[in-house]
């Protein structure tokens, strides 16, 4: 198993995540390493005299502080928010016609996946074909559960007072550990679910040998 | 080492205080009484503001660095068996738990009780007697939630408690009880030192203290009550529900009866984001008292550093879905909290900036205390910027609940809200016990922490965006997880002795330390005027203010506009029998009323009991114990507030007025009271929008309304006992004005009609709610009806007693022309009753109507 989780993106919503992520981080250094360079300079620069205590502060400080304090940052968030809602659109909240329809069922502390379109019904794993647009239909038999799969995309929340629906896509075949993400109960770590990303034709035959199994 | 005795960066000495008149007659007259008794019914601020502290750091060890030490060894290896599943959910719950509730806030209003009088020149806070309660409720509340180990009940579903989880289905014994019930205790204790600190900074400070000249500490201490106000009062109303569910089978998050699983999160969060924040302004106040000092320079940008106090306070509770990012909320609520979230970067920025402009115009002295500071900011930047990469919903869709969050939380609070406090024990510990900690084992504690903290928690974030998530007691092999688990539980082991030489150093020092003069660090606020330790009383002689730093700006401080130092000097020399505190303006600082302070008494401390006795009761289903609970509430607030002969008599009180043109009243402030009122109207307004919220919540996950099988309210009687409340309103506003007319009889017979009237509607109401034909167990719609009903109804026997009280010491004469403040308090708290009642019996029977 690839061990990057979401900052090794194998579908298209982990990489507009992702490279938000690479984004971010870049500016955070950049702003890190100036607000670190300012202070080390202001800790350790040689002073010639003692400073005049009691002295009024000139305005150039007044300046600092509109400048460094609203502006840039300022313009560092507004960089950061357009792309977030840029990526945001990517990310889509609705199931494209074209889907593989997958209902998935919280338990505590188990997984119960459906596939309504093939008629089959498994437990702990789920398959997926690649290069297709998948629609999890989420809910819960319990409490709150958490559905996600780093190296594909975001997570969703499984509540017991509705469906909720995430659309991810791999575009690489792979096989994914998934684990509940959000605290659940005495077994919430041991709630796992792996989720294996096929070409089609391997995954018909998957659908095709669960029948025997199924319900 | 030597360490610069009292010599300012100006160079000047530090200002003496005035020589007392009679210290030893101060000392008795506001020190607590002895021993056993003393201890029990003492009020004194120094030993609140101390006990407050020093439970709090009791409270840190056990739940705060046990558990964490516990938690990581567990996690230091995949697979490992050290801790099973039980044990580590019940020790992340503790671990959240006893960290955000009753280690934080009772440190920083410690601080506040502590430091306040000093640093704005009074000699008490307002409220003696509430913060004795606060204390207490704190201490009882904390024990309570504790207990549960007694029982093997130890809370287990995290210290967010989603529902369904920590509802009675999912947790069906009495652990969650505990976690409700015990820091439900300690929840009130947290507002009642808000209201506290809130006037007190408003109020009383000492004569020239403007606004502008007060301390950004006390700026910070006012933002930080006024949101526990705000934000502790929708978690109280959440957890009522919550326990409501549990224990009394109502529906409020159940899904499957139209309750909302949601709601919960909603309640929850609208506190628990503020909460961070509650937490952290006051540490930016400790951090804006020390820095300055330490760089020898003042605080750059006063102004804008209490615009960002202030924005952060109000922006801190427009934030609070950005918990909830994953829970399916529509793309426009997304976006709009997730601007929200980075638009507070923006004032918390301006602070950054402005202290290390202070660093940089001035030259730093490389005491403990400014290490701290410096190890905060670094941290704290960091935190920030991991904060705004949260704030980005879709990669927050990938670190929510993973240990990307763990991390960036520990920065922010361990870096912007921890090493603060650090800092500040290092600073007043000299002040408060007369010596100073030792510098070499300060270093040594602080590097072991600096080190420590960025070595477990920074692995954290790289950890939790390959997959980890939050809250697991164990993760398998082969996932590449393992080196960085072994890091951070490196990181802890380092921190672990950080926080052992920092507890040495306290012990050690407190006899053995280098002795303190009053002002080692050369500071620029009040409290370093006087001695170290300081005296009981404080202040002897009130201190004149002419500046924004006065032990770096004046020469003396008994000098200054002369009706002032006559005033002052006028104070000192009364016949001191009685405990005069001195009220101010709130923004210009001139002497606007004298009043007497109230005295030590048990009475805080029996209606922290009955407030005990309240919860504890509901924990083990004991319903009458909660009612013998609220009996003791009543009567022990009653007679906590018991008139008191005023020691002054009404011609004396005139005589000092006309002589310094400031009112004196004796027998208790009539401002502070108002205040009081006003605060706790602002109280029940904000508990019953919660409980309003709900409702509204409720309603829009509900297609119907009232659910099929219940018949919408009929309107008559509703209106009837409506009409016959707002008629009580006229009537205590004729009492009112009758007493200020000085005819008793008319002023007797108002009091009379308003209890006649209310009695009146409150029966009518009764009756109809009785033929109701549904109950609060069935659906969520019978629960918000019956549960927002209790409320009004609590609500209106509150003021009826209120009135009840009133009407008794009417008839034995209390209530003059001259002395009748407490009746126009009560007026106003009846209006507001007035107005629960109408907007929410309006709302719970014209709403299924209108929606």
């Amino acid at each position: 198993m690839r061990q990057g989780g979401s900052l090794d993106p194998q579908g298209p919503v982990a990489e507009v995540m992702a490279d938000l992520w690479w984004l971010m981080l870049g500016l955070g250094v950049v702003v890190f390493t100036v607000f670190a360079v300012l202070l080390a300079v202001g800790l350790f620069r040689r002073r010639s005299t003692e400073p005049k205590a009691g002295l009024q502060q000139s305005n150039r400080f007044g300046r600092w502080i509109v400048v460094g304090g609203v502006v840039m940052p300022l313009i560092v968030l507004l960089v950061v928010f357009a792309a977030t809602v840029q990526a945001l659109r990517v990310v889509p909240n609705s199931a494209p016609p074209e889907a593989l329809v997958v209902e998935v069922i919280g338990h505590q502390w188990w997984w119960e996946v459906r596939y309504p379109e093939e008629g089959i019904t498994t437990t702990n794993e789920l398959h997926i074909p690649v290069g297709r647009p998948v629609a999890f239909r989420l809910t819960s038999a319990d409490v709150i559960h958490s559905f996600w799969v780093p190296a594909l995309g975001g997570k969703m929340d499984l509540l017991p007072d509705g469906v909720n629906t995430l659309v991810l896509q791999a575009d690489e075949p792979g096989e994914h550990l998934s684990q509940c993400a959000e605290f659940c109960g005495l077994e919430h770590a041991n709630m796992r679910l792996t989720v294996v990303a096929e070409p089609a034709e391997r995954f018909a035959t998957w659908v095709a040998d669960q029948d025997g199994s199924s319900e | 080492m030597s360490s610069e005795r009292g010599v300012s960066p100006s160079g000047r000495e530090t200002p003496s205080v005035s020589e007392p008149l009679s210290g030893e007659d101060l000392n008795r007259l506001w020190a607590d009484p002895p021993g056993l008794r003393g201890q029990l019914t003492g009020v004194q601020n120094d030993k609140i503001g101390a006990r407050l502290l020093l439970t709090g750091f009791f409270f840190v060890l056990l739940g705060g660095s046990l558990d964490s030490l516990a938690m990581r060894l567990q996690l230091a290896v995949p697979d490992n068996t050290l801790i099973g599943p039980q044990l580590y959910n019940e020790l992340f719950t503790n671990h959240g738990s006893v960290t955000m509730f009753l280690v934080i806030l009772p440190i920083f209003e410690g601080f506040a009780i502590l430091l306040l009088p000093l640093v704005l020149g009074t000699r008490e806070m307002p409220f003696p007697r509430l913060g004795a309660f606060s204390y207490w409720t704190f201490l009882l509340g904390g024990l309570l939630y504790y207990s549960s180990t007694l029982f093997q009940l130890v809370p287990d579903a995290g210290w967010f408690a989603y529902t369904p989880l920590s509802g009675p289905e999912f947790s069906p014994d009495l652990a969650i009880d505990f976690w409700v019930l015990g820091l439900g205790v300690a929840e009130v204790g947290a507002i009642a030192a808000g209201i506290e600190i809130i006037i007190g900074v408003l109020k009383m400070r000492a004569p020239g203290m403007t606004l502008s000249r007060m301390p950004l500490f006390a700026w910070a201490v006012l933002v930080m009550a006024f949101m526990i106000l705000f934000a502790f009062t929708p978690l109280i109303i959440g957890s009522l529900l919550l326990e409501l569910d549990r224990g009394f089978g109502t529906q409020f998050f159940n899904p499957q009866q139209g309750g909302s699983s949601l709601l919960w999160q909603h309640l929850f969060w609208i506190f628990g984001h503020p909460e961070v924040y509650i937490q952290f302004v006051p540490a930016t106040g400790v951090v804006s008292a020390i820095l300055p000092v330490f760089a020898r320079q003042r605080i750059v940008g006063y102004t804008w550093m209490v615009g960002s106090l202030v924005a952060i306070g109000f922006l801190s509770f427009g934030l609070w879905a950005h918990h909830m990012f994953a829970v399916g909320l529509p793309p426009l609520v997304l976006s709009f909290f997730s601007a929200a979230s980075m638009a507070i970067a923006i004032p918390a920025g301006v602070q950054i900036v402005a202290w290390v402009a202070t660093i940089w115009s001035g030259r730093p002295v490389w005491k403990t205390p400014f290490l701290f500071v410096v190890g905060f900011l670094v941290i704290f930047v960091i935190g920030g910027i991991t904060g705004v990469m949260v704030a980005a919903v879709p990669f927050d869709l990938q670190a929510h609940d993973s240990y990307f969050v763990v991390g960036h939380l520990h920065y922010v609070l361990i870096g912007g809200v921890a090493f603060p406090i650090f800092a500040g024990v290092y600073y007043w510990f000299p002040k408060f016990t007369g010596r100073l900690l030792d510098e070499r084992l300060g270093r040594l504690n602080f590097w072991l922490l600096f080190v420590g903290v960025n070595t477990a928690f920074f692995p954290m974030h790289i950890v939790g965006l390959m997959g980890m998530p939050r809250r697991v007691y164990t993760y398998p092999a082969g996932l590449g997880w393992e080196v960085y688990n072994l890091i951070s539980t490196i990181g802890v082991l380092i921190i672990v002795p950080g926080i052992a030489v920092f507890i040495w150093n306290v012990i050690r020092s407190y006899r053995r330390g280098e002795e303190a003069g009053n002002n080692p660090w050369g500071a620029d606020s009040l409290e370093w005027a006087v001695p170290s330790p300081p005296a009981e009383h404080g202040w002897s002689v009130l201190p004149i203010v002419r500046s924004r730093h006065p032990l770096w700006d004046q020469d003396e401080l008994d000098r200054g506009d002369e009706r002032i130092e006559r005033f002052v000097h006028g104070l000192s020399q009364w016949p001191l029998r009685w405990r005069a505190a001195v009220i101010v303006g709130t923004a210009d600082g001139r002497p606007q009323e004298v009043f007497r302070v109230s005295d030590p008494s048990i009475w805080p401390l029996i209606a922290a009991g009955g407030v005990v006795l309240i919860f504890l009761s509901e924990l083990v289903k004991l319903r009458w114990g909660a009612a013998v609970g609220a009996l003791i509430i009543v009567g022990a607030v009653i007679r906590w507030n018991w008139p008191v002969e005023p020691p002054m008599s009404v011609e004396d009180e005139d005589a000092f007025e006309r002589e310094h043109g400031v009112a004196v009243n004796a027998g208790g402030s009539v401002v502070v009271a108002t205040w009081g009122t006003a605060l706790v109207m602002l109280f029940v307004g904000i508990a019953f929008s919660a409980l309003l919220l709900s409702y509204f919540y409720l309603r829009l996950e509900n297609p119907q309304w009232p659910p099929p099988g219940i018949a919408e309210p009929s309107l008559v009687r509703a209106q009837l006992a409506a009409a016959l409340i707002v008629a009580s309103a006229a009537a205590v506003l004729s009492a009112l004005r009758r007493v200020r007319a000085a005819d008793q009889r008319g002023f007797i017979g108002g009091l009379v009609g308003a209890l006649v009237l209310a009695g009146a509607g409150g029966i009518v109401q009764y009756l109809d709610i009785a033929g109701l034909g549904f109950d609060g167990t069935t659906h969520a719609y019978g629960s918000i009806f019956f549960t927002l009903a209790g409320f009004i109804y609590v609500v209106t026997i509150g003021a009826m007693i209120a009135v009840a009280m009133m009407l008794f010491w009417a008839i034995r004469g209390l209530y003059t022309v001259r002395r009748h403040a407490a009746i126009a308090n009560v007026a106003r708290f009846w209006a507001l009753m007035v107005v629960v009642w109408v907007v929410g019996f309006g709302t719970l029977y014209l709403g299924p109507h209108l929606t």
